[in-house]
């Protein structure tokens, strides 16, 4: 009888012990508490969400050269063998199509899931002292910064599709979710919303300040610090992750977005301040201009930076940008064809957007996205660095910014003055004269904002925060107010309570 | 002490027929060429008929080039036992098994199959290799304690179970090959993607107690208590405990019950218990995170996660009773079961739905009730007549089953409005012409079929759809009727309601063993009554018949509407490629018997075989699948040749 207690007795004690010998899992999966059990972990959680805002649901292709220019009537749109179903109708303003509403779901669906995963890690890391990390401080401030930053230009972005326009007065609804699990985020009124965003992109931008200026001041001055070249090895101390600030959200991206949005909400004053900090940063040449030789005065297309790296103050990163790109044009000659582009640069025929960039490779599509045809050294070392490239805003438009104030404040020598250093970059050789009248001038910016912003997404957003008819040609498209607002997903109403 | 070791090797090597689906050859039509009319040869796609394009692939074609389909396993098991006798009451039994299996699959595809059509040299010639490696090992402890003391009999047993798994897997996919004898990877143009590396691991332990005690074999109890844990539940949730407790009289074994010598067994016992089972995925438990390995950000290799996890997540636990009796039947002849039952399943575990803007479209939870209440009556073996040269044995058994969902939470109610937005993805056919017809029809068939939805009681194999009042002979188009009794020519899936049931009344078996002599004869049927089913065949290969890429039954011809005045249970030809959705018209009621399998035997005659040095030798002929009287017409043997199987063997002893 004794024995069968001893017996019971051991097989208690194996029991006790059972409970780490049921802790395992599958390689390729981490358990969450395992995940954020130290910076190694934090610091993957923080790639996913780069590598997912790279995806074709985001940055790889909806925001980017897909639906958003799609909607900024950038591409042939008249009939659907210029453009994939849901980007025609989605340029017809066809809320109602079925392949436009399964965009919106994607788009919508993976800006969220990021959020919330933003969300997690804020939370995570928020509950570490500053001695969890390596670098300490500095990187928990860079984690944080870069989370906040990243989950307020998500809800922006949502914030321009499903709301209207700030300048038609703020109305609408939608959810700013700020916490980890959120099972039912509440709707709020969007002055609400666009004053958490400015908040949240505020608090980045403070976050990122010392880091970015101080700490990583070093390899931040230099494009290719900046941005990752390959077989190239990282001058960042102590780790790579502190590298390549300009693939994250860092100070200058986070600066220059608060300034699209402040201009966005009709904040000028607040807007132009914060374009002057990165005009600044400009002139002390920290971010340049990508030489002539580089945008189209010189004849081989190989030579051509496409993304204009230089100018680059955030971008994300997708090593598939040609694979997507070939991807939706299959065997077609007529899928992504530009249009009305004789028509925008009249006058300015010399103008690089289009002599370096426009029907290069024929069937009148823009360079940015095509895959360099040669095999020489430029060619192949173009694919590999900047192919992955996907910019999210760039310094130009802190000029757009500055010019658009000064028009308003009525400088218009100053907005002269700047205008022609951007239209001379961009060689255009016809310089605006000092007395050119205001109305014409902002016309001009106009244009030039539709020429700066081909095949990257904003050109629909700045008619809409101008509430203006959208550009085509010779006869613009009449815009009604609910074509300028996308209906909530599904996924979103059907579920609230 | 006895102790004893096993140890296996098996190597197993398998081949697909290259002859492919038997589907792909019933699906061709009969007026299709595939050999040349001319010079005989196979063509490499069959014709292509009118202007819609499809499926034209050459089956005969594609089996006389190198493609292959391989897979095969080598294994190598270890078995140790140990029996240990302690004394006449303690008996202690430990096992110890490990093995070891490595499988492999190879797959290629021929450059010039058929189903390349025009596309790029370089692209032509398919290889996929997967690998599979698993490494197991399972050891149980089990202690058993028997004992008699007078009038009381005691047996105690316990015992713990302790498994681990580890499992490797790679596949590979290569593309562009010369030919078919250049099979190898070496000679592959390109490696499709990155090659996949996974591996996974899974523990489990378990323990029980279990005691059983009578006393004078008159009143009987028992109980047990299982407490189980495994690695792929949630870190707060790793273990779960399970008990039953039962008792019984064996009513025969009174004296007073000697009078009754035509009862030689009555016995009556009750049970009453709390099961569970987990049928989730680990990461619904716990918040999971997949390790992108695609591809690196700048910065370094980054993480997703892979669902919104529960933590709260429990077992699905079952909480049930049951009383039965068994009675014999005079004579011994046999013995009458009978058994009633109820089950309650609590925290039934679902998906429930929340805004996208979570981040999330749902969740698992414990949601739901669903009561399982029945009974079930069985005769074992009854013997009818029995003498010298003939024996009849009858046996039989029938249960009666009612599934009923209690309690459904506002998740479930809203997994039922997703269905409605589900059924909105169906795009209107009528748009639509030429080979966008068929695009379409294509894309609709996800929606032909009834899918689940969850009512507070009814059963959750309950058929949901639009009632139907059949095919108006005017225009051949079907006529529904909406909830509120009016008609419409609209399927609309919020109109949808219950329009049958899957759960049959009672189902079960019987069978017949008749001997004379020599001569035995073994039969079994099955049944089953009362219940619906959705006619499936009748749908896919009449009503929804893609007649322009496939065969189709010769019912599309006949049982269709064409002209006015036709009056048919099938819609209109001239509608072909419209997608049916769920409709009262494809249920039929299901009510069948199956003659399942028939033996007959013959043995030698003892004294005959004495004289061959035999001790025993029969001849014994068996069939399967004999006989389906059922009131529901299904097609068969389409995709797979319907087979009715013949053994005859012949067995002896020495």
């Amino acid at each position: 009888m004794r024995k069968i207690w001893i017996i019971l007795l051991l097989s208690m004690g194996l029991l006790s012990a059972c409970d780490d010998f049921l802790d395992v899992t599958s390689d390729n999966v981490v358990v969450e508490d395992e995940l954020f059990a130290d910076y190694k972990g934090v610091r993957m959680a923080v790639n996913g969400v780069y590598r997912e805002l790279s995806g074709s649901g985001l940055y790889g292709y909806n925001l980017m050269w897909g639906f958003a220019s799609a909607l900024g009537h950038n591409y042939q749109t008249s009939s659907t063998s210029y453009l994939p179903t849901g980007l025609y109708y989605g340029a017809q303003f066809n809320w109602e199509n079925s392949s436009v509403e399964e965009i919106s779901e994607t788009m919508w669906k993976k800006a969220f899931n990021v959020i919330s995963t933003c969300n997690n890690i804020i939370q995570q890391v928020e509950a570490k002292d500053t001695s969890f990390f390596e670098v300490g401080k500095t990187e928990r401030d860079m984690i944080l910064g870069e989370m906040y930053g990243v989950r307020a230009l998500l809800h922006f972005e949502m914030f321009r599709f499903y709301c209207p326009a700030p300048i038609t007065g703020l109305s609408g609804k939608m959810p700013y979710v700020e916490m980890y699990p959120d099972y039912q985020p509440k709707h709020r009124e969007a002055s609400e919303v666009m004053s958490l965003i400015i908040r949240d992109m505020e608090k980045a931008k403070t976050m990122l300040a010392e880091v970015d200026t101080v700490f990583c001041r070093s390899w931040c001055s230099s494009m290719t610090s900046r941005i990752r070249q390959s077989n190239s090895w990282s001058s960042a101390p102590p780790n790579e992750f502190m590298s390549y600030r300009g693939c994250r959200m860092n100070f200058w991206g986070a600066t220059a977005l608060l300034a699209r949005m402040y201009m966005y909400n009709g904040d000028e004053d607040m807007a132009y301040e914060n374009a002057r900090i990165i005009y600044s940063f400009h002139t002390r040449n920290w971010f340049r201009w990508t030489s002539a030789s580089y945008q189209g005065s010189i004849s081989s297309v190989e030579y051509i930076h496409t993304k204009r790296p230089e100018e680059i103050l955030l971008c994300f990163s997708n090593n598939n940008n040609y694979d997507q790109w070939e991807a939706r044009i299959g065997t077609s000659n007529y899928m992504f064809r530009m249009k009305n582009i004789d028509h925008l640069f009249a006058g300015d025929e010399d103008d690089y957007r289009k002599v370096g960039w426009y029907n290069r490779y024929g069937f009148q599509r823009y360079l940015t996205w095509i895959r360099p045809v040669g095999s020489s050294y430029n060619a192949t070392n173009l694919a590999t660095n900047q192919g992955p490239l996907l910019p999210v805003i760039s310094f130009p438009e802190m000029y757009h910014i500055m010019i658009e104030y000064l028009i308003d404040k009525n400088r218009i020598p100053e907005a002269v003055t700047l205008f022609n250093t951007l239209r001379r970059n961009r060689g255009a050789k016809a310089a605006l004269p000092e007395t050119i009248y205001p109305e014409d001038l902002k016309e001009k910016l106009v244009y030039d904002i539709i020429r700066e912003t081909l095949t990257s997404g904003q050109t629909f957003f700045m008619f809409k925060r101008l509430n203006r008819n959208i550009y085509n040609g010779s006869s613009n498209i009449t815009m009604e107010p609910k074509n300028w607002t996308m209906p909530l997903p599904q996924s979103e109403t059907d579920y609230q309570f | 002490m006895q102790i004893r070791n096993q140890v296996s090797y098996d190597v197993v090597k398998a081949k697909d027929s290259p002859y492919g689906d038997f589907g792909d050859y019933t699906s061709k039509q009969p007026y299709d060429y595939w050999r040349d009319p001319d010079t005989g040869e196979l063509l490499q796609t069959t014709t292509q008929w009118g202007n819609y394009g499809g499926s034209s692939d050459n089956p005969l074609y594609e089996a006389v080039i190198g493609n292959y389909s391989k897979n095969g396993y080598s294994e190598l098991t270890n078995n140790l036992a140990l029996n240990w006798y302690i004394n006449d009451y303690l008996l202690i039994k430990g096992q110890f098994a490990v093995s070891y299996k490595d499988s492999h699959t190879d797959k290629f595809t021929d450059p010039e199959s058929g189903t390349y059509g025009r596309i790029d040299l370089f692209k032509k010639g398919d290889l996929a290799k997967e690998r599979k490696e698993e490494m197991n090992w399972n050891m149980n402890v089990f202690g058993a304690y028997n004992r008699t003391l007078g009038l009381h009999n005691f047996n105690f047993s316990a015992g713990f179970n302790v498994k681990a798994t580890k499992d490797d897997y790679t596949k590979s996919k290569y593309r562009g090959f010369p030919d078919a004898k250049r099979d190898s990877p070496a000679y592959a143009y390109e490696i499709v993607e990155k090659p996949t590396f996974t591996d996974n691991k899974t523990r489990l332990v378990g323990m029980f107690l279990m005691l059983n005690y009578s006393f004078k074999d008159i009143y009987l109890f028992d109980a047990s208590y299982r407490y189980d844990g495994s690695s792929q539940f949630g870190t707060d949730k790793k273990w779960a405990p399970f008990w039953s407790l039962g008792t019984g009289i064996n009513l025969h074994n009174y004296e007073f019950m000697n009078g009754f010598y035509w009862i030689p067994m009555l016995k009556i016992k009750g049970n009453i218990g709390e099961t569970g089972s987990a049928n989730f995925e680990p990461y619904m438990a716990r918040n999971t995170f997949e390790i992108m390995l695609d591809d690196w950000y700048p910065t370094g290799i980054g993480v997703k996660p892979k669902a919104l996890g529960n933590p709260n997540l429990t077992w699905q636990k079952k909480f049930s009773w049951n009383i039965g009796a068994e009675i014999g039947v005079v004579g011994n002849r046999g013995v009458i079961e009978f058994n009633v039952y109820n089950e309650k399943t609590k925290s039934l575990i679902n998906d429930v739905s929340i805004p996208s803007s979570s981040g999330y479209s749902k969740y698992k939870d414990n949601v739901g009730e669903v009561m399982n209440r029945g009974f079930e009556i069985a005769l074992k073996s009854v013997r009818v007549y029995s003498d010298k040269d003939v024996d009849v044995i009858l046996f039989g058994n029938m249960s009666h089953n009612v599934n009923k969902l209690l309690k459904i939470s506002e998740s479930l109610k809203e997994y039922n409005s997703r269905i409605d937005e589900f059924y909105e993805g169906y795009r209107d056919q009528s748009l639509v012409t030429n080979q966008f017809l068929l695009i379409y029809a294509e894309s609709n068939k996800v929606y032909a079929t009834p899918i689940m939805k969850y009512e507070e009681g009814n059963s959750t194999n309950t058929i949901y759809g639009m009632k139907s009042l059949g095919i108006n002979p005017a225009n051949g188009r079907e006529v529904f009727q909406k909830r509120d009794g009016t008609i419409t020519y609209t399927w609309s899936s919020d109109e949808q309601q219950k329009i049958g049931n899957e759960d049959p009344w009672g189902e079960g078996a019987f069978g017949l063993n008749f001997r004379y002599k020599n001569i035995s004869l073994y039969t079994t049927f099955l049944y089953s009554f009362g219940g619906d089913k959705y006619n499936k065949t009748l749908l896919d290969n009449v009503e929804n018949a893609n007649l322009n890429n496939y065969n189709a039954d010769k019912r599309v011809w006949t049982e269709r509407w064409q002209n006015v005045g036709d009056v048919t249970p099938l819609k209109a030809l001239k509608d072909r490629y419209y997608i049916t959705r769920s409709t009262s018209r494809f249920v039929q009621k299901n009510n069948y018997v199956t003659f399942n399998s028939l033996t007959l035997s013959y043995d030698f005659n003892r004294e005959l075989l004495d004289k061959i040095g035999f001790t025993s030798l029969r001849l014994q002929f068996n069939m399967k699948d004999v006989a389906t009287f059922s009131t529901i017409k299904r097609e068969m043997g389409l995709s797979y040749p319907f087979a009715r199987t013949f053994n005859f063997s012949l067995s002896a002893g020495f």
